[in-house]
């Protein structure tokens, strides 16, 4: 039966993986083709400081005449910059949350083939493993493929040397895939036990949890609201992982103020127990 | 020991009574058909039967032990309701079903597939209702089960294929194979059960070999000129064991003596009297219409 749940994950990474390769691609070919006909004018009263760079096709001929000799080809590879591989872990995190949450229904998904998927000669507790670990595979799936995806098109720009492996990149990548995992153990103990209505708890969790990120920082309401944000949020995925970037540096902070070792044990914790309780659902459901 | 044995089974829904106080045996090689009119607890048996709803109370075994996964090694259940995946072919089916059990036949599939002219490479989704049930049936005899448990299995299906149903149902029972089916074709219960059941609300009505519930009773039937005629005192003949009249029609249902209860009746001038020997259809009307239980075995 872990059969279905293979097609179910093998659909899903495959559109997923169309869509970001298309969208890199895209953004890519629109990086290299402006670079390619980008130039970079040198003033003539101030060559060293002052520069106008254009991309549009056929700028040459715009304002002032700038021959030839005045114009120069630039490189992403000449510029000061550095490329923290933290960044790429946290937007492969976030993307890991979208295929985290198109996955964290399946369980329900078989409640309406009940009839089909429970007269199998496989006990309820095992199928859920294999679900889930088909699922979580396909997770981490696709945030290795966005990594590579990511390290791919700074070659394609000729920037991989820029790559900087900063020394809490693995915590970002641990945290990340952490909330997206506790995404989809969430959504699975929320709706193993409901017939239908998938969909519908999915959608309602995007919503739930970016509206709960902001009402954080609402303290006028009194204690009382806020230790009701506070508590709520503690099963907000999202209030655990945050990037930010300091000094070309990207760490992850927690809304909730932990540490990121503490949000790595609390987020994948809480996974766990979301999962075990799906399971404990799911094995009770009636169809 | 019986393949399936259902001891006073009950699952109330709530203050509704969906199945109340079941007792059914199907004893190995034989083939039971279930009976009932919508909504008498046909489907609610079954799956309390296969652990898909817990029942409020009763004792289930099936081959002597309560249902497990190793249960469904040897069982093959088809829901009322096409349960199968919309979006995966009838080929990701098959495979589904070769990755799941040990004793599926791949060329006894193909074999259905073909009889039930199924293209493999298409999406349940875009499948007729019929074809789907087609499927689910191919599915539930490619394992080659021990035990089948269909509820209505020809549910969509046109003649034909009712029919290749009905034969796969007698080949398996033939081999070997204990079925428990429900339908509302009673023409096919009568051809392929040798046992028969009745439900109304929940409750067992009749229960019996098929050939004994038939017995010797037979159905004497008279068709006056007016409305206003009177039976003569014939229902409390004892011979009689029901008496049903509609308009200028009156059905004798009778134990022994129809030919005696035809010549009684002939004496009140009907325009017509015949006799007839008792069908399924017949035991299964007088039986939802009927609150007493009766006993083929008694």
């Amino acid at each position: 039966m872990g059969y279905v749940e293979y097609l179910r994950a093998r659909h899903a990474f495959t559109v997923f993986a169309i869509v970001l390769t298309a969208c890199i691609a895209f953004t890519d070919f629109s990086i290299l083709y402006g670079i390619h006909n980008a130039h970079v004018e040198h003033s003539s009263a101030n060559r060293d400081t002052t520069y106008t760079i254009s991309v549009a096709p056929g700028s040459k001929a715009h304002g002032k005449a700038a021959d030839d000799e005045d114009s120069v080809p630039i490189s992403l590879a000449d510029k000061d910059f550095t490329v923290p591989i933290g960044m790429l872990f946290g937007v492969a995190a976030y993307l890991a949350m979208v295929l985290a949450t198109i996955l964290g229904t399946s369980l329900n998904k078989e409640n309406s083939r009940g009839g089909f998927a429970f007269t199998k000669p496989i006990s309820r507790e095992r199928l859920a493993l294999t679900f889930i670990g088909i699922d979580l595979a396909a997770i981490v799936a696709a945030f290795s493929f966005t990594v590579l995806l990511g390290l791919a098109s700074l070659e394609v720009l000729g920037i991989f040397g820029k790559l900087a492996l900063e020394p809490g990149a693995a915590a970002v990548a641990a945290v990340g895939l952490g909330a997206a995992v506790m995404w989809y153990g969430l959504l699975q103990a929320a709706t193993s036990m409901r017939v239908a209505g998938g969909g519908l708890f999915v959608g309602l969790s995007w919503v739930l949890f970016f509206i709960m990120l902001p009402f954080y920082a609402i303290t006028f309401l009194g204690p009382i609201f806020h230790g009701l944000i506070v508590a709520i949020d503690f099963f907000n995925p999202l209030a655990y992982f945050a990037l930010v970037s300091h000094d070309d540096i990207v760490t992850t902070i927690s809304l909730l103020g932990f540490s990121p070792g503490t949000c790595i044990a609390i987020t994948w914790s809480l996974a766990t127990a979301a999962c075990i309780a799906a399971i404990y659902g799911w094995k009770r459901v009636e169809v | 020991m019986n393949t399936i044995s259902i001891r006073n089974l009950t699952k109330r829904y709530g203050e509704q009574l969906a199945v109340d106080a079941l007792s059914l045996d199907v004893a190995p090689g034989s083939v039971c058909g279930l009976l009932g009119p919508n909504g008498a607890g046909k489907s609610t048996a079954f799956k309390c039967l296969l652990g898909l709803i817990r029942p409020t109370a009763g004792d289930l075994a099936i081959s002597g032990a309560p249902v497990t996964p190793a249960t469904f090694e040897t069982l093959a259940y088809l829901p009322e309701k096409n349960t199968l995946y919309e979006w995966m072919t009838v080929k990701e089916h098959f495979e589904l079903c070769r990755r799941t059990y040990a004793r599926f036949d791949a060329a006894r599939a193909s074999e259905l597939a073909a009889l039930f002219k199924l293209d493999s490479r298409k999406k349940i989704k875009r499948l007729s209702k019929g074809q789907a049930t087609a499927v689910a049936i191919a599915l539930a005899f490619a394992i080659r089960p021990e035990i089948l448990v269909l509820d209505e299995p020809s549910s969509g299906l046109d003649p034909i294929f009712q029919r290749t149903v009905l034969d796969l149902i007698i080949d398996a029972a033939a081999g070997g194979a204990t079925v428990l089916f429900s339908s509302h074709q009673i023409g096919q219960v009568e051809r392929a059960a040798d046992r028969v059941a009745v439900l109304r609300n929940g409750k067992l009505v009749l229960e019996g070999n098929l050939d004994t519930l038939k017995g010797d009773e037979k159905i004497v039937e008279a068709v006056f000129e007016m409305d206003a005629f009177s039976p003569n005192g014939l229902a409390s003949d004892p011979r009689v064991r029901r008496i049903v009249r509609n308009g200028r029609i009156l059905r004798a249902y009778v134990r022994s003596g129809s030919t005696e209860i035809a010549a009684e009746l002939e004496a009140l001038h009907p325009k017509s009297v015949s006799v007839y020997d008792l069908t399924l259809e017949d035991i299964f009307l007088g039986a939802v219409s009927d609150a007493a239980p009766a006993s083929g075995d008694a």
